[in-house]
């Protein structure tokens, strides 16, 4: 089904938008929360409230991306049920993205707007190869291990860190460019 | 700016760039027009073997029912391949086997393994010692091996050899482009029932004989390059009757089939010097006359886009009996072999690769490896057994069945093993017994599809298999 009709039947108030969603994206966002989450209770129940998320929010929300925009419910709702300081409910696979960004700094400055934020990332992303932005965001966004992703491009594991590496260097410069202190 | 502030602002990337990092493909070779023709006919002779083994299929099944609980098997997405039967090196009608298989789930929470005891009492009805070669066949891959036990009359036999099948491809089905490891029961029992997959293994590869010509590309340096992703590409003209092209720690590769020439090309990364990669052109048979080293902006290595990339050759002779442990040491320093497997079997495995030589430059390490360590495989614990002229000796097998399941219902998959009886082994088996145990106390036996004829409520955990069927399935709810 295509997601124009899903999202007609979100705002239709049919159940059956749970059932296609399910259908259509169930693999992928098991994949997304399974990311992140280790238990597979967790990843069960964060699907599910994925579907419970996506009905809350359409209407009044109608995607241009639904594929994305159930990703990024999912994204969030297993961030919050993993909980940033209870490492243990996390994937390892998780908390080594986390750890990786973490290096970029830990400074004491924060930026208010979110806007600004979203406006800094998106910039600094449309500034990468696609190749290193796909990359960048499949480890720091998808939590994809860097096994798979060496598997999915063909490159080793060794040359995916170096990229990633590189990315992380980059956002740094950009960041400080920017003015920000990290 | 602080860590929580850089989560804040990936958590509001905007949508196009997601759905760019799922739909990005990375680049891939071109095909030649010959590798388009032996895809379709593998893809013909695929079809035949399928239509081949459901007419088999219908014929052992005959018109009985073929599923006692009213229910039918799972078509699973992730299939982790059937408990197999013992077989044995030489056919003998003076020996014949009772077996009796155990399942006990393991304890935990995931509850995806089964533990098997899959034991053989083995009766010599002749006058005389007899003294059997066995082979115990169990599925696996080469990337993550769990080899099972194996213990005769309770003695673990320790010395067992370990042989590896080919990689087993799904027999395909129409609109199937082909290329699928297998993904049901099907699979193995084509692969396995006339005898010459396990016939093969025994026999082994074999020394890869022939001239081997390595071009190692060395000391690549990008410094003077334009464009995103400098990338230097070697070519040369061959004749594909007489050279076949392999390649290490290259990232693409090109064939012209008007011209005969083939390119295989890397990225030069900045650290290109320093890391210690290794890339190099492997040709296997008749060397080449004459080379090109060109770089370009890109990894498509199109005209138009040339650059300045440099690079130092090394041509070297060698065999592959001296090469190929060089470069899997060198693979394997960098992603170290994880599992049971040896090192001498992959190297085994590689060699078959190699003589398959399916591609039209074959990329050692990407297609190689990776296929030689995921692919799923048949393997054989190879052990004597000795039993006594009139005497009965027991065999049995400890192993890990690990589940099939959906990804696509990953939240509630259902988790299936399968049983395949017979599949070319020569073991005359008077009688097949299947237990369900619960070892551990606590668990209980969630079926949700069977055709053993297990009846838990009806207290009947033990059924005696009529030899009806060859394929027995069984799925668990989790």
């Amino acid at each position: 089904m295509e997601d124009e009709a899903i999202i007609a039947l979100y705002w239709a108030r049919s159940e059956e938008a749970i059932s296609e969603t399910d259908r259509k994206y169930g693999r992928l966002l098991t994949q997304v929360a399974r990311n992140i989450l280790q238990n597979r209770q967790d990843v069960e129940e964060c699907v599910n409230d994925s579907y419970l998320g996506a009905w809350n929010a359409m209407p009044p929300q109608r995607p241009a991306l639904l594929r994305s925009f159930l990703c990024r419910i999912t994204r969030n709702l297993a961030l919050d049920r993993s909980d940033y300081h209870h490492a243990a409910k996390r994937s390892v696979n998780c908390t080594a993205s986390l750890e990786e960004l973490d290096r970029l700094g830990d400074g004491q400055e924060s930026v208010e707007e979110e806007v600004l934020l979203a406006q800094l990332m998106n910039d600094f992303l449309a500034g990468l190869k696609p190749e290193q932005r796909v990359i960048f965001l499949r480890r720091y966004w998808f939590f994809q291990p860097v096994g798979e992703i060496a598997r999915f491009l063909g490159w080793t594991e060794n040359r995916v860190s170096a990229s990633l590496s590189r990315t992380r260097r980059k956002l740094r410069d950009y960041l400080e460019q920017e003015g920000y202190t990290i | 700016m602080n860590k929580e502030d850089i989560q804040r602002m990936l958590a509001l990337v905007d949508d196009r760039y997601l759905d760019e990092a799922q739909d990005w493909r990375p680049q891939r070779r071109r095909w030649p027009r010959w590798v388009a023709l032996a895809a379709c006919l593998c893809l013909v002779v695929g079809l035949g073997g399928f239509a081949l083994s459901q007419w088999r299929v219908g014929s052992t099944n005959g018109t009985g029912d073929l599923d006692s609980s009213g229910s039918t098997p799972t078509s699973f997405s992730s299939y982790a391949g059937p408990v197999l039967q013992l077989t044995l090196g030489e056919e003998t009608d003076a020996v014949a086997a009772r077996r009796q298989l155990t399942y006990s789930l393991t304890p935990g929470i995931w509850r995806q393994d089964l533990e098997v005891v899959d034991g053989y009492s083995l009766t010599n009805a002749s006058e005389e010692d007899m003294t059997l070669t066995v082979y115990y066949p169990f599925v696996g891959t080469l990337g993550d091996l769990t080899t099972p036990s194996l213990t005769l009359d309770g003695e673990e036999l320790a010395e067992n050899s370990l042989l590896a099948g080919a990689v087993i491809w799904h027999q395909g089905s129409e609109g199937d482009l082909g290329g699928n490891y297998a993904s049901d029961w099907e699979d193995y029992q084509a692969a396995l029932e006339d005898g010459s997959y396990l016939s093969e293994a025994i026999a082994g590869v074999g020394e890869l004989t022939g001239t081997v010509t390595v071009y190692w590309l060395q000391n690549a340096d990008c410094s003077a390059a334009e464009g995103e992703n400098p990338t230097l590409q070697f070519s040369a003209a061959i004749d594909p009757e007489a050279t076949a092209c392999f390649s290490y720690g290259m990232n693409g590769s090109q064939w012209d089939n008007e011209t005969g020439v083939f390119g295989s090309s890397f990225s030069v990364d900045e650290d290109d010097l320093t890391n210690g990669s290794l890339h190099c052109v492997i040709l296997w048979g008749e060397d080449v006359a004459d080379y090109t080293l060109q770089g370009y902006q890109n990894g498509g290595c199109d005209e138009g886009m040339e650059t300045e990339v440099t690079a130092t050759v090394l041509r070297e002779e060698t065999t592959w009996a001296e090469l190929l442990p060089r470069l899997l040491e060198d693979y394997f320093s960098r992603v170290p072999l994880e599992g049971g497997a040896s090192e001498e079997l992959v190297a085994e495995a590689a060699a078959q690769w190699i003589t398959e030589n399916r591609w039209a430059v074959g990329m050692l390490d990407y297609d190689g490896i990776s296929e030689i360590l995921s692919g799923a495989r048949v393997f054989w614990l190879e052990a004597e057994v000795t039993v006594p002229a009139g005497e009965t000796v027991t065999l049995e097998a400890h192993l890990t069945q690990t589940a099939s399941y959906n990804y696509t219902d990953y939240s509630d998959s259902l988790l299936g093993y399968d049983l395949l009886l017979g599949a070319g082994s020569n073991l005359t088996v008077t009688e097949t017994a299947v237990t369900l145990a619960t070892p551990y106390g606590d668990q209980d036996w969630d079926i949700y599809a069977q055709n053993y004829g297990f009846d838990l409520e009806g207290d009947i955990s033990t059924v005696t298999l009529e030899g009806k069927e060859v394929h027995y399935y069984l799925e668990l709810n989790p």
